[in-house]
């Protein structure tokens, strides 16, 4: 065989970016082959999760495409199918948006498991009733937003959409940014004229996510109240043991789901609720009794060290 | 949630994210975590979210963690740009706890005490099961000597090569009871702490030690030494110290008096406690000031005339009630003897409430502390002797060397108060020795020019 004299190895006459373009599609193509294993087990049926159901796929689809949507404006001279279509392979790029969407997705399915099966009010909880009875204005007016902000969350999972103004401002940053990516070319201009307007009105006080974050502030000490999950309802439960255990809000919302219960078991001893509350909220999701009976034998600093060790990729904590 | 007046505080950046201006809770903060105001943010989280909004140009809303040391404070603040226009971020702090920080659990701080230690420690060596030297580095010219000497004996224990203080056990001796003993070193003017830290650390049998010898004070900075310019550390140390101190016994003493109220008998105990530590603290820190006047080059005493059996009552009579809380008498000379000398006034008070107060801490309870008076040609003397247990001829050796504390740890003295009271003594022109048998009580008598 022939070598090229052109791209013979040690050769200094490789085109600039040759090279560079090569690494990047091995680099792709690496993830992929990194996948194929996981991948196939799941869609084989093999692992017992609920994290890859049609169901969440549809929803995280559904929500990139109408996060295209708020951010493209409709300029009625070009089908406007394409250039969405390319936005929304631009958004899925951005490092944090899809594992983000899947929080969310997972999210919403606990709320309704836990409504279905245990007649929990996925949107009133025990705990944010009495926040809203709070005595300081801020925080009952806060619980109220809060309320709203579910009720408003659920409807708009049940029918796969998410408003820009609800991501947290890094990534709602992150997708304006891409918008105007894909929309560099001038005849585009219109379509993201309306962004800044969007950019000037965001205010991540106003995000559900923020308003949970900042009851579990409000409630200080008291924050112990929601490491219970039947009182204290998902949002609550999710934004104070993210708070407790310094762990990112998207490693608790997998903590719910089914097959996760050691990962919960663990967040909550770390976050040092009760063994007996522990319990309780394993039993809530389904753990298997084993595992109710282990934990009950853990510290939270052993529970700590075994989180540490595990793998799981983790976005970086808000 | 728009920027609104209701928050708690108010904070304000300009375009390179330093605080121009804040209210409290978040300016205590900023300066207790070291930073001033207006200047950098000291937050480490507020100033990563501030930095964020501002290139970004958003309204972020966080949680932040921030700890100044005594406090784990959380807190929610709301991020956005400035009002006016300018660059640079208006920050609204909504909600704000905090909360004492634990203390360190045992083990953590005890592992903590043995870093520092290794980070201080002058001379490092590595041990073998049975505490002999394997490997000795030290980087002093003060420990040079011992340093030469146990590279020379490696193979030996190393307690052959220091002098273990207090030490009458016959060696070789458990870890346990060397590690944190006091050494001292030939050729060192200072006093040495060992550490010994077993290895391999979880704590069965220890295959060997990593040994530290730490300085109990620091090594003197060489400072160029300008002519008539005394440090006067002690001094400054004094007068910083002397008011906090005194407030702290002043507080402990009104809580262990209930005087703010009915208190549980344990806090009472607490109070106790913490007004006799304080008073050490105090005592210590008179001590370390004094001992830096009379070791200055130029310090004089006033040459007046005293009575010495007038000194020797007062003495007794400021130290009446600690006797009498001992049931300890004392008994001085009558007024009408008379025994005049040349010394500093204040001075001999000094050594003699020294002299009595040690003789009250060591004496038996329910026995006599007798202050007698003698003029000895040209001497006027004053012996204060005591029934206590008596002192060693060794003990009565090393009772005058500063720190010395003849093994007794725990008692509130300081070491320094008898090298204090001779140092003065000899400024004055005179002495103090001591005689003493043990089991028959001590004798200590302090010397001074008599006067016509």
């Amino acid at each position: 065989m022939a070598y090229d004299p052109v791209m013979g190895v040690g050769e200094p006459t490789v085109r600039a970016g040759a090279a560079e373009r090569l690494l990047d599609g091995l680099a792709e193509g690496e993830a992929a082959a990194q996948a194929i294993a996981p991948m196939l087990r799941l869609r084989l049926g093999h692992a017992e999760t609920g994290l890859f159901d049609e169901a969440v796929i549809a929803g995280i689809r559904g929500m990139l495409r109408d996060l295209a949507e708020q951010l493209l404006a409709d300029a009625g001279d070009a089908p406007r199918e394409p250039a969405l279509d390319a936005l929304e392979r631009l958004l899925s790029a951005r490092p944090g948006l899809l594992d983000h969407l899947h929080a969310l997705a997972l999210e919403a399915r606990a709320a309704e498991r836990l409504q279905a099966r245990l007649r929990l009010d996925p949107v009133v909880s025990p705990l944010l009733q009495a926040l809203i009875a709070a005595p300081e204005p801020e925080t009952a007016a806060a619980a109220m937003h809060l309320l709203a902000a579910e009720a408003r969350f659920l409807r708009q999972q049940q029918q796969m959409r998410l408003p820009v103004a609800e991501l947290p401002a890094e990534l709602f940053d992150a997708v304006l940014d891409a918008a105007r990516g894909a929309a560099d070319v001038p005849d585009d201009a219109q379509a993201v004229a309306h962004l800044p307007g969007i950019r000037a009105a965001y205010d991540e006080a106003a995000t559900r996510i923020a308003l949970a974050d900042r009851l579990v502030v409000a409630m200080g000490a008291g924050a112990v109240a929601a490491g219970s999950l039947a009182h204290a309802g998902v949002p609550l439960f999710l934004a104070a043991l993210s708070a407790a255990t310094g762990e990112a809000r998207g490693v608790c919302v997998l903590a719910l789901q089914p097959g996760q219960g050691a990962r919960l078991a663990l967040l909550l001893r770390k976050a040092g609720v009760k063994r007996e509350v522990v319990q309780a909220s394993l039993l809530l999701v389904d753990a298997p009794p084993a595992l109710v009976e282990a934990i009950a034998g853990i510290s939270p600093a052993a529970a700590a060290a075994m989180l540490a060790g595990s793998t799981t990729v983790r976005e970086p904590a808000r | 949630m728009t920027p609104s007046a209701d928050a708690l505080a108010h904070a304000e950046t300009d375009g390179d994210d330093r605080l121009l201006r804040a209210d409290e809770p978040l300016a205590g903060l900023q300066l207790r975590c070291g930073g001033t105001l207006p200047g950098a943010i000291a937050i480490p989280a507020l100033a990563a979210l501030v930095v964020r909004a501002r290139r970004l140009g958003l309204r972020f809303a966080r949680a932040i963690a921030a700890q100044d040391g005594a406090e784990a404070i959380r807190a929610w603040v709301e991020i956005g740009p400035r009002a006016d226009g300018e660059p640079g971020c208006a920050i609204a702090v909504r909600q704000w706890h905090g909360t004492p920080l634990a203390a360190e659990d045992g083990a953590t701080g005890h592992d903590r005490r043995f870093e520092i230690d290794r980070a201080l420690a002058e001379l490092t060596a590595r041990l073998d099961a049975r505490q002999h030297l394997l490997a000795v580095e030290s980087a002093s010219p003060e420990l040079a000597p011992l340093l030469a000497a146990m590279r020379g004996g490696l193979g030996r224990p190393w307690t052959d090569f220091l002098h273990i203080r207090g030490e009458h056990h016959r060696l070789p001796m458990h870890w346990r009871l060397l590690d944190g003993a006091s050494v001292g070193i030939d050729g060192s003017p200072r006093q040495w702490t060992a550490r010994l830290l077993p290895l391999p650390r979880p704590h069965a049998t220890p295959a060997g030690f990593e040994l530290f010898l730490c300085a109990q004070t620091p090594q003197e900075p060489a400072l160029p030494s300008v002519p008539g310019a005394e440090r006067l550390f002690g001094r400054e140390l004094a007068s910083a110290l002397g008011g906090p101190i005194a407030r702290i016994i002043a507080r402990a003493e009104t809580i262990r008096a209930r005087l703010a109220g009915p208190l549980d008998e344990d806090y009472v105990r607490y109070a106790a406690d913490i007004a006799a530590a304080g008073e050490h603290l105090m005592s210590l820190v008179t001590d370390l000031a004094d001992l830096e006047v009379i070791e200055a080059a130029g310090f004089t005493t006033v040459a007046e005339t005293i009575d010495l059996g007038d000194l020797a009552r007062r003495a007794a009579g400021i130290l009446g009630g600690r006797a009498r809380a001992r049931a300890i008498t004392l008994l001085v000379p009558p007024d009408s003897v008379q025994c005049p000398a040349h010394a500093e006034f204040r001075r001999v008070l000094q050594v003699l409430l020294n002299l009595v107060g040690n003789a009250i801490q060591y004496a038996p309870d329910h026995s006599t502390i007798t202050l007698s008076l003698a003029r000895q040609g040209e001497r006027a003397c004053v012996t204060v002797a005591d029934e206590g247990p008596g002192l060693s001829a060794e003990q009565q050796v090393k009772l005058f060397t500063k720190f010395e504390r003849l093994g007794r740890a725990g008692d509130g003295g300081s070491g320094l108060g008898l090298y204090i009271s001779r140092r003065l003594a000899q400024a004055m022109g005179g002495d103090i020795s001591v005689a003493s048998t043990p089991g028959e009580g001590a004798r200590f008598t302090l010397e001074i020019p008599a006067a016509a």
